[in-house]
């Protein structure tokens, strides 16, 4: 089957889709994580960061080429080119970090709703995504452990504790548009076992180990976390509802000639 | 404490220093000064070519340059490392050096990077002036470095290579990509020939270094072995090199070149090159925004030491 | 050396094993605020191209050291008894 690259961006395929999301996912993530290599609070902190950065853009890459090698376009296009409005990636990694604890607890919401998704692929039908879904597992542990590791220690004082808490508050409602695919593309997804658990099913695990993380953090979220995770995303991604901060950052990916 | 003859007689024996070895405070002073100046110049280079990241062409090479950065960040961390076991100081009484500008950073980290061009020149002549110094390190006398200037050595071959991929690229291209390219070189070669120091004998610092064995190498002898290395790279590529003076002289067995100029020299060691101050003043925002991190690691450390046996001993003085 | 006066991190010396049936060697040294801050941040602060087997660390200050003055690391009574050339040459003597 041949595409265009126009094509593929009005394809409702659902494989498409779901390469889309996760490269998406991963690209953009990859960029606002990069400004914070340098940023953070101490130079082996920056280059933990500066490696996952390197993850992230490589996944993004296995994600799109497997695009790139079906169809007419390439990964420029798919990355890079984009604009916001075409892209499919969940609108917590949308804005710039706003704090350390901020990058904290967005990699923590983030990494455990992408282990949950990439582990359904990885046992899933479609042995191309299978395949590079466990190459991405084995990259992922080391992200899950350095958010662990600051989540950890964050709590220490008075005002760790309330900037967690103050970005778990923020960031949760953000992160409710991971598993919210479209319906039919859910469906198809399912119903062809390129993932071997149902996206109600993720949901329901990933937010039950965010209540229980913020339970064993010992934060007071400003509403009750069962109502944060269960809360409808107002503003879906994956539907191809993005905020102004996508936006921006789309605009200023542009090379310096 | 070892005497002043003692100890150069070992220097002169040839004995490499370890960290358990007793040094004079002439000897820790001159090292640790040196390795300071470098671990913050690599500091500021990891700051300088972050913006680049998304600004470089896409893909791999967005990917390479954090993997450079990546490779700065631990050069900066190796040899802050050292300097904190050689002075007792703490790593941020090291970075509070650097941005009250009690220590300095590299003179071609203070100019503005205006294209992916100039990026691939400023990388390519840069850290070819890392590289030399680097290599000339190897042999000094002080063990943790001479190791530290092992595994840098090794990733500065990659940031070459990779800095060479760039201008390959462009001494390829088109006409106006290659005018382009020589107007950068012209820019960057009198800051790549500053990279290295003043001149011989203008102060005893270096010479004195070489006496004690923690350098081998002067800053001219540096600028004839950067000169030797990029002469003809420069020349593959169809480049010149800017300097209408430089000539070898079979006889002397060296190269002469132009006066570099002494002035932009003392204004750079000063900090004052075009965007020194403002890449330092934003560096130490970036440190300040994440006090509250280090402060809330305090609270749990003290919580941790508190649960432990604290358990006296003669303490090692460890492994850099 | 001591370090300065931090209190919230110390060094931590990092042992690598880079290779199968080599032991491990001192890589690097990193600060951190305890033993598993410092196994994470080691494990992105040595060498990765170098792709090691298995990293160790321990707080600088677990560490017990000799000094340079101490000159019982070699002997200066006689031990020829114990090296294999002495036997080799009591053994050749014999034979002759």
């Amino acid at each position: 089957m041949s595409m265009t690259g126009e094509n593929l961006q009005r394809e409702t395929d659902a494989v498409t889709t779901l390469l889309l999301s996760m490269g998406d996912d991963e690209f953009v993530t990859g960029h606002r994580m990069s400004y914070w290599v340098s940023r953070g609070p101490s130079i082996e902190e920056d280059n933990a960061v500066s490696s996952i950065v390197q993850d992230e853009l490589g996944h993004a890459r296995l994600w799109f080429e497997v695009l790139t090698e079906r169809a007419d376009v390439s990964l420029v296009e798919l990355a890079v080119e984009r604009p916001a409005e075409r892209r499919r990636n969940t609108v917590l990694a949308e804005p710039a970090y706003a704090g350390f604890g901020d990058l904290v607890v967005r990699n923590f919401l983030y990494d455990e709703a992408e282990r949950l998704l990439v582990e359904a692929v990885h046992g899933g039908d479609d042995d191309v995504l299978a395949d590079r879904a466990g190459v991405v597992l084995n990259e992922e542990p080391y992200h899950r452990e350095h958010a662990a590791l600051w989540l950890d220690r964050l709590t220490a004082s008075d005002e760790g504790v309330s900037r967690l808490t103050r970005a778990f508050d923020t960031n949760v409602p953000h992160a409710t548009d991971y598993f919210a695919f479209e319906e039919s593309v859910a469906s198809t997804l399912e119903s062809e076992g390129v993932v071997d658990r149902a996206f109600d099913d993720l949901q329901q695990e990933w937010a039950d180990r965010v209540v229980e993380r913020v339970r064993t953090l010992g934060l007071e979220l400003e509403r009750s976390p069962r109502e944060l995770v269960a809360a409808a995303p107002t503003t879906n991604g994956r539907l191809g509802e993005h905020t102004d901060e996508l936006t921006a950052m789309t605009r200023q990916n542009l090379t310096v000639y | 404490m070892v005497s002043q003859s003692d100890f150069e007689e070992r220097i002169e024996d040839g004995v490499t220093l370890e960290p358990s070895d007793e040094l004079t405070d002439e000897y820790r002073k001159l090292l640790s000064a040196m390795v300071q100046f470098t671990a913050n110049t690599e500091l500021m280079g990891a700051w300088t070519e972050r913006p680049w990241v998304p600004k470089a062409p896409p893909y791999t090479h967005r990917l390479a340059i954090v993997a450079k950065i990546q490779d700065q960040l631990g050069h900066a961390q190796m040899q802050y490392r050292l300097v904190e076991s050689l002075t007792g100081r703490s790593r941020n009484d090291l970075l509070q050096d650097l941005f009250d500008g009690e220590s300095g950073f590299g003179n071609a980290f203070q100019y503005t990077i205006d294209s992916w061009m100039e990026y691939g020149v400023f990388t390519w002549l840069i850290d070819g002036g890392a590289m030399t110094l680097q290599h000339s390190l190897l042999q000094s006398n002080y063990g943790p470095y001479a190791r530290v200037m092992r595994r840098i050595c090794r990733e500065e071959e990659f940031h070459i290579r990779y800095a060479g991929s760039i201008i390959r690229q462009f001494g390829n291209g088109s006409k106006a990509e290659r005018e382009q390219l020589q107007g950068l070189i012209d820019e960057w070669w009198p800051r790549g020939m500053l990279f290295f120091g003043n001149k011989d004998g203008a102060s005893r610092t270096a010479e004195r270094m070489i006496e004690l064995g923690i350098r081998t190498k002067s800053n001219d002898e540096l600028r004839q072995d950067y000169i030797d290395n990029f002469v003809p790279k420069l020349r593959q590529y169809g480049l010149e090199v800017p300097d209408d003076q430089l000539e070898y002289d079979e006889d002397a067995g060296r190269w002469n070149y132009s006066e570099p100029d002494w002035e932009e020299f003392e204004r750079n060691r000063q900090g004052q090159g075009p965007v020194a101050e403002q890449r330092l003043r934003s560096r130490e925002e970036a440190f300040e925004e994440t006090q509250w991190v280090r402060d809330t690691l305090g609270e749990y450390y003290q919580r941790q030491q508190g649960r432990m046996d604290t358990s006296s001993g003669a303490m090692a003085t460890g492994g850099d | 050396m001591t370090d300065g006066d931090e209190t919230y991190e110390e060094p931590f010396e990092v042992f690598v094993q880079w290779q199968r049936g080599k032991p491990h060697e001192y890589a690097e040294t990193v600060n951190a605020t305890d033993r598993e801050m410092a196994l994470v941040l080691a494990k992105r602060n040595v060498d990765v191209r170098a792709e090691p087997i298995s990293i160790w660390v321990a707080p600088r200050s677990a560490f017990a050291a000799t000094t340079p003055e101490d000159t019982t690391l070699a002997p200066s009574t006689d031990r020829e008894y114990r090296n294999v050339a002495y036997y080799a040459m009591a053994a050749k003597e014999e034979t002759e």
